[in-house]
């Protein structure tokens, strides 16, 4: 079990990363997902070592390491830049670790053999780093961090450097290694694709602070604050004054956008709240529809799989996401008129 | 009929300009006369002959040898451990520490050697191998300083990092992940420093009395007559200087090529 408290870092007047609280419990994949310079980074270095961190501690099988030095804390790293030695050959730089610990050199073989097992590159062992592609450089880094059988992995932007089919590749393949070795693994990117489709849990950060910790489905579906909403996946983040009730549902509205919301009771005449544009449905228009709100297409943005068309509704744009009906499909014209219908699980209210 | 472009032309000009005096002595050196002069008039290898059985030149030869066989893995040691110093250690006043490390590579000879006599003196040193020895430290270091400084900057910290996080104290981390990197600059240094060793006149001029270097053997002879000894001991240093060169020149492909040599 690993655990941060309160870690935080000032460099002088500036705070990079402020009280980060965070448990990653045996075998679990946790992200920290934020934009560049959000504290991700110096929060990876402090657990690492590399880093002094200002407040706070860093806890490894319940004994307390803020202050011990790196190669005294059993973390697995791997780097973007995979950082293999370039003078010595993928099994040399597997074995590294295990030579560094002098343990004896038939079980330093044997270990080296099983972890390019692992990672498949048994055939590559004799091979200089320079002799790999990308993809196989990252495993080699990923061999010799998990050799030392580490009590925690940490990846900083493992995939960074690689093409996109390699990547979604490579995620596969570690998600199932780290599934399969039950490692806690704290995973640093910018990338929220990766993030939700990796995680067991996502810890949003922002301006040096985690701003909000859940698994993918949570921070996806009930976002607290419009920065999570529009950086994990894309959203519509609409202010609607409150205009009245029907039944258990709060009506919202503003122009001619008029949305139904479950919304706990409130005496706020505005609300924020938050609509995916896959939830925001199309119909061709019928004057008769009862609650159907009106808009104009403005544009339409094909990318295969699904097309994005930004919809004037009154003074609101509203993004609606269509995935690709095919021949005989409804695809709205630019210009032309068509019904939205959101329904009312699909509004989603923010806290700020 | 094409004429050879004027770069062409320049080229060869500078290249005769800068080796036609090295090559009138490497020729005046395989003279069998008594007396430089060129072109000679019967060759042989006389002179070679004359200064390895001559005890004066036997002797500066191999004191030369011997200061720069010391100088150099001194140089090496005390200019890696100051490069290390600088690129790691805390930045106040890195810059001018710097400067003060290098400077004997700026400053005149003539007055570091008049500085070093007074401090050799003081001490009792003078005319000792040990005063010629640190005197040739000063000048040497610099030259570590300035070619390690420079490949520590193309060490990846990543790989530092690495090597940390996976047991590596710092000394480990030295000798695994920032010496392989840093060795050709390493090497280049230590020749260098032996090469300004070797040469060095105006310090050993000052420094020594009886203490016969080459550089000084040479000059001593010049002092008396235009011997064609001198010419054959020239070519000699001249022939080991350009080996010395060529092998700097090779590490630095090794390294520009990326290729690791094991």
């Amino acid at each position: 079990m690993i655990v941060l408290k309160s870690l935080t870092k000032r460099f002088g007047e500036v705070t990079a990363v402020r009280d980060v609280t965070l448990t990653v419990t045996p075998g679990e994949f946790v992200t920290l997902l934020g934009p560049s310079g959000c504290g991700k980074t110096t929060t990876l270095r402090m657990i690492a070592g590399f880093t002094a961190p200002t407040g706070g501690r860093v806890e490894m099988a319940g004994t307390d390491v803020t202050g011990r030095p790196p190669h005294r804390r059993e973390v697995g790293l791997v780097f973007q830049s995979y950082a293999l030695f370039p003078h010595m050959s993928v099994q040399d730089n597997v074995g590294f670790g295990l030579k560094m610990r002098k343990r004896p050199a038939e079980e330093v073989a044997r270990r080296v053999d099983e972890a390019l097992g692992l990672v498949k590159l048994a055939d590559f062992a004799d091979r200089y780093p320079s002799a790999l592609s990308g993809g196989q450089q990252q495993r080699v880094a990923l061999a010799r961090a998990l050799v030392i059988r580490p009590q925690l992995l940490l990846l900083d932007e493992p995939f960074g450097a690689l093409d996109k089919q390699l990547r979604d590749h490579m995620q596969i393949e570690l998600r199932t290694l780290q599934r399969q070795l039950a490692l806690p693994t704290i995973f640093v990117t910018h990338d929220q694709g990766e993030a939700l489709s990796m995680s067991d849990r996502v810890a949003i950060m922002n301006a040096g602070e985690v701003v909000q910790i859940g698994t993918p489905t949570e921070l996806y579906e009930r976002p607290r604050t419009a920065f999570v909403a529009t950086f994990l996946g894309r959203s519509n983040v609409l202010e609607l004054d409150v205009i009245g009730r029907e039944g258990p549902l709060t009506v919202l509205g503003r122009a001619g956008l008029r949305l139904h919301a479950t919304l706990p009771q409130s005496t706020a005449s505005t609300r924020r709240v938050m609509v995916r544009p896959e939830r925001v449905a199309m119909r061709p228009p019928d004057a008769g529809a009862p609650g159907a709100m009106t808009g104009t297409v403005r544009a339409a943005n094909y990318f295969g799989q699904s097309i994005d068309y930004p919809i004037e509704v009154g003074a609101e744009t509203v993004e609606a996401m269509s995935v690709n009906p095919g021949a005989g499909g409804f695809l709205p014209e630019i210009g032309a008129e068509v019904d939205l219908e959101i329904a009312s699980d699909a509004v989603w209210p923010l806290d700020d | 009929m094409k004429l050879p472009s004027l770069t062409l032309i320049a080229t060869l000009f500078i290249l005769v300009f800068l080796t036609a005096p090295l090559f009138i002595l490497i020729v005046q050196s395989f003279t069998a006369e008594a007396h430089l002069r060129f072109p000679p008039e019967s060759f042989g290898t006389r002179w070679y002959g004359y200064i390895f059985q001559s005890e004066p030149w036997r002797e500066a030869g191999l004191r030369s040898l011997l200061v720069a066989g010391i100088v150099a893995p001194g140089a090496l040691v005390i200019g890696t451990m100051a490069a290390l110093g600088l690129d790691r250690g805390p930045g106040f006043g890195r810059n001018g520490l710097y400067a003060l490390l290098i400077a004997p590579m700026v400053l005149p000879h003539l007055v570091l050697a008049l500085g070093m006599l007074h401090v050799a003196l003081s001490m009792g040193l003078e005319d000792t191998l040990l005063a010629i020895v640190l005197g040739h430290l000063t000048i040497a270091v610099p030259y570590v300083v300035v070619t390690v400084g420079a490949s520590l900057q193309s060490v990846d910290r990543m790989q530092e990092e690495a090597a940390r996080s996976l047991g590596a104290n710092d000394w480990n981390v030295f000798r695994h992940v920032i010496f392989p990197a840093i060795r050709p600059g390493v090497l280049g240094g230590a020749i260098f420093a032996f090469i300004a060793s070797f040469d060095e006149f105006i310090v050993t001029f000052f420094l020594a009395t009886f203490q016969n270097t080459l550089p000084l053997q040479i000059f001593s002879t010049l002092s008396f007559q235009v011997e064609p000894s001198i010419a054959a001991a020239s070519t000699l240093v001249l022939v080991g200087t350009a080996l010395l060169t060529a092998l700097i020149l090779t590490q630095g492909q090794v390294v520009a090529s990326g290729k690791i040599v094991k």
